[in-house]
């Protein structure tokens, strides 16, 4: 393979070490109004009074939004197809505000300075509502789901499978544990911003550094109450996302602002809003119960999960059951009970993270899954070994294959790299530093099948140049989904990455597409532009057979030339291939819809090496090892990429990352980089991957997802080797300095 | 600005701007600035200098590095006033004059220490800094002269290994 | 509000003295800049960040000068910072990141007056004297405890100015010291403790004659731990002084902040912080042999 496979450098690499690319905050608007938004300080709270006399006075205030002159539709941020209907508790200013951080009303002015001087003059006084900052509040509150007028159960979801009570009863042992996972924040460096303007035809134009056009789309028609072609959305460049850009949280503001005002309007939120008024990571709290033999196979489990979701439903109604798959597809557990529930409290809403729910269960699961290996006095290696579901097995819920799952060469062939069988001994307990190792297992989806919406369609044409033009709603992240795109192509058609051209991500141009989520980008768009670029390839052969006048079977396309084999003599490049059917009237372009048919996993087993200071509680991880099944990588640079980012921010999640709910008064603690740390590079070890690469049939070459499932494994692997070097269990994330020096009292 | 000279300082006549001169990557710029601006947002505002970007604003994050005289600093913590009769240099003004990378960036791209590029010009600029004044630093030294640099999406190995295949040529 | 720079230190006195309204010392800025974020800056702010002046750095006799305009990364690479107040250069490699340490300055770090700030305890246990150039005109020389006085709090009228930071040189040899710190990373990090430690030492007879240990962090103030110096003073260096040392330590943290939320924490995680302190200072590696949780 000439492209597949290789290393190719991202694709807009040098505007982006050139400073010369544009984001969104980055780019002169002409004539573009400000926002400041004003915040709720409460956490729950009616509002009775807002006070705007004083900021209207302020110069260069064009406009103050708020509840009482903005449209009232609710709406859901999360909704991604047309129809999709989803309990709807949203709306642009709410007149009761249910968390700290909730929006109050906008000033729309001349300058940033205008609007932040006129913000800082509106007084809201409310009428405080009783709040709810913890789950276990809320639902010692009331316990009554949503559809029948509850107020904080957002969804229940419950299964069982097997024969749970009876496998219990006759396990020779038990395994409890009780964790619980933090609400964290996405942190990319780039902070939320939109732009909007009208445009010459009645219509309103959205700039949005997103992770789906439609989306943005649908949920600003909503909420403006305007059918949705009345919204067209351009996505612009994306300083990082991780999920925090998926749902649309500015965009129906902005669009309605400049609506309203018939002038551009941009809002760019700062660090601490972007903390407190965004999305967030849910948060977890799961007992897990695991019945074992005592030769260590796993009978059957019983897992009772409480999500915390914040103060809208959003997407949190999928989490129990994002949660409950994830348990599934894992090990081979003859019995299954499972729980889940989606929480609403007085905290700032959650949304997409990296990996929707899978970091918070596989915390849970895989912890205990350590804890139930020490009980038995077993290595947890070779627990995990007896316990791992093999290829082509089956989802017992769902009946969905997990395709060639290769979780076991992932454990067997990390465990030998990483020399885990010599690593794995006792610390000596009476040093100040112990080191101990510790690892976890993960799988993750590709893509949302069997959900009906699981389709793309991709346009691929052939330009005068003898380049390409790839037409659809391709929403890189910035991790180089492009560039994988470009070598797919590249490889079909056997030509460079560079020739080909990528189309404005735009809702005018591009077909439907549900955008970047479910790690879907490679596995299922991938695929997607594979076969179209395949039926492109047949049709230029076809008319390069006539042009050429050869029979088609005869035709050959080598380093951009068609050929016929045989005789060297006649070439034609795809430029005059342009020219030859453009005067013949023939138009070489392709168009595929491809609809996914299968959903299989993508596996991962981490291993680390910590080091644990008893006396201060800071830990340094000293080794890393990640083991992928990623099918195949098509770019093992990016792949590596993913895979390193992915471990740095698990790390974080594991040691350091909370944002920290005042009990006292439901502010955010943890709403800047000062006061939520991310791991830096001094904190990073140098990460090792290995990469399984046995293919997977349904997949672009055999590929599969690893960009969330990257940062899966990481925290239960730290925290196991945390616990390893101690002889503690640790429970509770992150596993802060306090934290360890609390258990070792 | 003014500078006060010994012993009759010319005050600034009260009102809210002020004329200061700038010279950055090499150019001279007079401009008109709020005593209270930091560097960062007259390089993106009005000098249209958008490489650095604006982060957190709190010396953080390092996305809105610049050298001034060679020495790496946050611009969002420094007044565009105190840069006055300083050399300031963004990551504009490392390419050649013709757009072609420096050394340095080129690392960048090779090494694939760029995923969606928002901490890269503020990281480039902290390597930059870095190896003016320690040509052949060893990995720790990296890390720690990068440890006022956050990126989310790299886990900072490649950009060490840019910066490790710079001074290794 | 306007702004204005002072060249060199007589032109900023000038000034000083004939300015009446609220006046801000912009020095790097780390500090102040998000103090003022709100733009509640005074009606004058002085950029100090170019004043020659305040920048010197030298010995008379035996006594080290440093003007209050050094920044960190002087202060870490200055061969006479170096030689002379190691522990000084140590802090301050602690601080921030490189671009933080290229803009704060020692006289920043003095009128913040942080709990956490690193250069204090230093200056502290060195019985840095102040030179502090009142509004008024006159020059005042005083101790590190007359400056600095709580959170935030300090001497400093509004105007005043810190002009340098004088530190006792030890005339005889033997004087050693160590500088250790804690916090969430290991860099970039603001202290949730730090502490200093002085020194006289001889190595041919393995004997401590006198020591001075200041913690950051753990009050208002940086705290001299008078208990510890007096359990660790005029003794030979070995195991039992260790023990004893830390847990001196460890007592001085339950007596500081009895109440406190912290105070688990604190009293386990000092015992790091002094056995960091002890290797540097003894560059052996005591051992760790009464951990807490075997004594009880
Ligand atoms: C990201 C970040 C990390 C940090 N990490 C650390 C750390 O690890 N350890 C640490 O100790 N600190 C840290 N700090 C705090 C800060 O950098 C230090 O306190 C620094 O020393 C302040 O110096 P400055 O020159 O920047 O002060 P400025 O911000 O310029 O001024 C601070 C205050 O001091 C006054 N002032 C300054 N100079 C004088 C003078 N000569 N006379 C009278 N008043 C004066 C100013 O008017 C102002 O009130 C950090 C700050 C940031 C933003
Ligand atoms: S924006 Fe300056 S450090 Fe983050
Ligand atoms: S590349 Fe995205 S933050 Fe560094």
């Amino acid at each position: 393979m000439k492209h597949i496979s290789q290393p190719h450098p991202i694709l807009d690499g040098v505007e982006k070490v050139s400073g010369r690319l544009d984001y969104l905050d980055d780019m002169q608007i002409g004539g573009m109004l400000h926002t400041k938004l004003v915040f709720s300080t409460v956490p729950h709270g009616r509002i009775l009074h807002l006070e705007t006399e004083a900021a209207r006075q302020v110069a260069g205030v064009a406009y103050i939004f708020h509840h009482g002159n903005t449209p009232a539709n609710t709406y859901n941020s999360t909704v991604w197809y047309e129809d999709q209907d989803e309990p709807e508790d949203e709306r642009m200013f709410p007149m009761t505000v249910r968390h700290v951080g909730d929006r109050v009303a906008a000033v729309v002015a001349e300058t940033p300075e205008a609007a932040r001087k006129a913000a800082a003059l509106i007084k809201v006084t409310y009428e405080e509502l009783p709040a709810f900052l913890t789950c276990h509040s809320a639902l010692d509150h009331d316990d009554r789901p949503r559809q029948e007028g509850g107020m904080h159960l957002a969804e229940e979801l419950r299964f069982d499978y097997g024969r749970t009570d009876a496998d219990f009863a006759q396990a020779e042992l038990v395994v409890t544990s009780t964790i619980t996972t933090p609400r964290t924040h996405h942190c990319a460096l780039e902070n939320h911003a939109c732009v909007a303007m009208p445009e010459s035809d009645g219509r309103i134009l959205i700039l949005s550094p997103c992770q789906s056009i439609f989306s943005v789309q649908m949920v600003t028609a909503r909420a403006l109450g305007v059918p949705a072609a009345q919204i067209r959305v351009i996505k612009t460049a994306i300083g990082g996302s991780f999920g925090g850009k998926a749902e649309p949280v500015l965009d129906p503001l902005c669009a309605h602002f400049a609506h309203v005002l018939q002038r551009p309007v941009g809002i760019t939120l700062d660090r601490t809003e972007t903390f407190t008024a965004t999305r967030t990571r849910s948060g977890a709290t799961g007992r897990i119960r695991t019945a074992v033999s005592r030769d260590g196979r796993i009978l059957a489990r019983d897992t009772d999960v409480r999500i915390d979701i914040g103060a809208y439903q959003t997407g949190g109604g999928f989490l129990p059951g994002a949660m409950s798959q994830r348990l599934c597809r894992l090990y081979d557990v003859p019995s299954q009970r499972y729980r889940g529930r989606a929480v609403l409290t007085n905290t700032v809403p959650s949304g997409a993270y990296r990996g929707y729910g899978s970091p918070q269960i596989h915390a849970i699961s895989e912890i205990n899954i350590d804890h139930t290996a020490r009980a038995l006095g077993m290595d947890p290696v070779a627990f995990r070994l007896k316990n791992l579901i093999e290829p082509g097995a089956c989802d017992p819920l769902t009946g969905i294959h997990v395709g060639n799952a290769r979780i076991r060469n992932c454990v067997e062939q990390g465990a030998e790299c990483f020399d885990w069988q010599a690593r794995r001994v006792p610390s000596d307990p009476s040093a100040r530093f112990r080191r101990g190792v510790g690892m976890a297992c993960a799988t993750h989806i590709n893509g949302c099948y069997p959900d009906f919406h699981e389709a793309t369609t991709a346009r691929l044409s052939l330009r005068p140049d003898g380049r390409l033009d790839l037409t659809c709603a391709l929403h890189d992240l910035g991790c180089g989904s492009n560039t994988v795109l470009a070598q797919i192509i590249a490889e079909v058609l056997d030509v460079v990455p560079t020739d080909i051209v990528f189309s404005e991500v735009d809702s005018d141009i591009c077909s439907y597409d549900l955008g970047t989520r479910a790690s879907r980008m490679t596995y299922i768009v991938g695929e997607a532009v594979r076969r179209t670029t395949e039926k492109l390839k047949s049709r230029l052969l076809e008319i390069a057979s006539l042009a050429l006048n050869h029979a088609a079977v005869d035709v050959i396309l080598e380093g951009g030339m068609f050929r016929t084999s045989g005789d060297s003599t006649q070439a034609i490049s795809l430029a005059e291939l342009f020219r030859w059917a453009d005067s013949h009237g023939t138009a070489l372009e392709a168009i595929e819809s491809y609809r996914a048919t299968a959903n299989p996993g993508s596996y991962a087993a981490h291993f680390a090496e910590v080091e644990v200071d008893v006396l201060t509680g800071s830990v340094k991880v000293l080794d890393y090892l990640a083991v992928h099944d990623l099918g195949r990588a098509l770019n093992r640079r990016l792949v590596e990429g993913q895979i390193q980012g992915g471990v740095q921010m698990g790390i974080g999640y594991a040691l350091l990352e909370d944002i920290s709910i005042d009990p006292a008064t439901g502010a955010m603690k943890g709403d800047r980089f000062s006061r939520y740390h991310l791991v830096n590079a001094p904190q990073m070890p140098a990460v090792r991957t290995l990469l399984v690469e046995r293919g997977e049939p349904t997949g672009p070459y055999g590929a599969k997802a690893v960009g969330e499932i990257a940062t899966i494994p990481p925290a239960p692997a730290i925290v196991n080797a945390v616990s390893h070097a101690l002889k503690r269990e640790l429970t509770k994330l992150p596993i802060t300095q306090d934290r360890i020096v609390a258990s070792m009292r | 600005m003014d500078t006060l000279s010994a012993p009759h300082p010319i005050p600034v006549p009260d009102g809210t701007d002020t004329e200061i001169r700038l010279e950055v990557n090499g150019r001279k710029h007079v401009v008109n600035v709020e005593a209270g601006d930091r560097l960062s947002s007259v390089l993106r505002r009005q000098l249209r200098l958008t490489g650095a970007k604006e982060g957190c604003l709190e010396g953080e994050c390092g996305s809105c590095t610049v050298l001034v005289d060679d020495m790496p600093v946050n611009s969002c913590l420094m007044l565009a006033i105190q840069a006055e009769g300083r050399r300031i240099t963004t990551v504009e003004g490392l390419s050649g004059p013709d757009g072609e990378l420096s050394s340095l960036q080129q690392a960048f791209v090779d090494s694939g220490a760029i995923q969606c590029g928002y901490c890269t010009p503020g990281m480039v600029m902290a390597a930059q800094g870095l190896l003016l004044h320690n040509p052949n630093p060893d990995e720790p030294e990296i890390r720690y002269a990068l440890a006022g640099n956050l990126c989310r999406c790299t886990g900072f190995q490649t950009i060490v290994e840019a910066v490790k295949a710079e001074t290794a040529r | 509000m306007r702004a204005l720079r002072a060249p060199d230190l007589e032109a900023l006195i000038a000034l000083m003295r004939r300015s009446d309204g609220r006046i801000d010392y912009l020095a790097g800025g780390t500090d102040l800049i998000m103090a003022r974020q709100d733009n509640s800056w005074a009606d004058l702010i002085v950029d100090i960040s170019q004043t020659a002046g305040l920048d010197v750095i030298d010995i008379s006799g035996d006594m080290l000068r440093i003007g209050a305009g050094v920044t960190m990364t002087t202060l870490t690479t200055h061969p006479v910072i170096r030689r002379t107040a190691p522990m000084l250069a140590m802090a301050a490699r602690h601080v921030g990141s490189v671009q933080i340490r290229n803009r704060a300055t020692l006289g920043g770090n003095i009128a913040s007056a942080m709990p956490a700030a690193d250069l204090l305890p230093v200056l502290k246990c060195h019985a840095a004297r102040v030179e502090v150039q009142r509004r008024t005109g006159r020059l005042e020389i005083l101790e590190f405890d007359e400056v600095v006085l709580g959170r935030g709090q300090t001497c400093l009228g509004n105007g005043d100015l810190i002009v340098a930071v004088r530190l006792p040189l030890a005339l005889a040899s033997g004087r050693i010291s160590a500088f250790a710190k804690l916090g969430p990373r290991e860099v970039l990090t603001i202290s949730r403790l730090n502490v200093a430690a002085l020194a006289d030492y001889d190595p041919v007879k393995n004997r401590l004659s006198q020591i001075r240990i200041v913690a950051g962090a753990l009050g208002p103030a940086p705290l001299r731990l008078k208990t510890v110096e007096i359990v660790v003073g005029n003794r030979t260096v070995d195991q039992s002084l260790a023990d004893d040392f830390l847990f001196a330590l460890s007592q001085a943290v339950d007596r500081t902040i009895p109440g406190r939320a912290t105070r688990p924490y604190k009293r386990r995680a000092i015992l790091g912080l002094g056995l960091d302190l002890l290797r540097d200072l003894f560059v052996y590696e005591f051992d760790c042999t009464a951990l807490p949780e075997q004594r009880v």
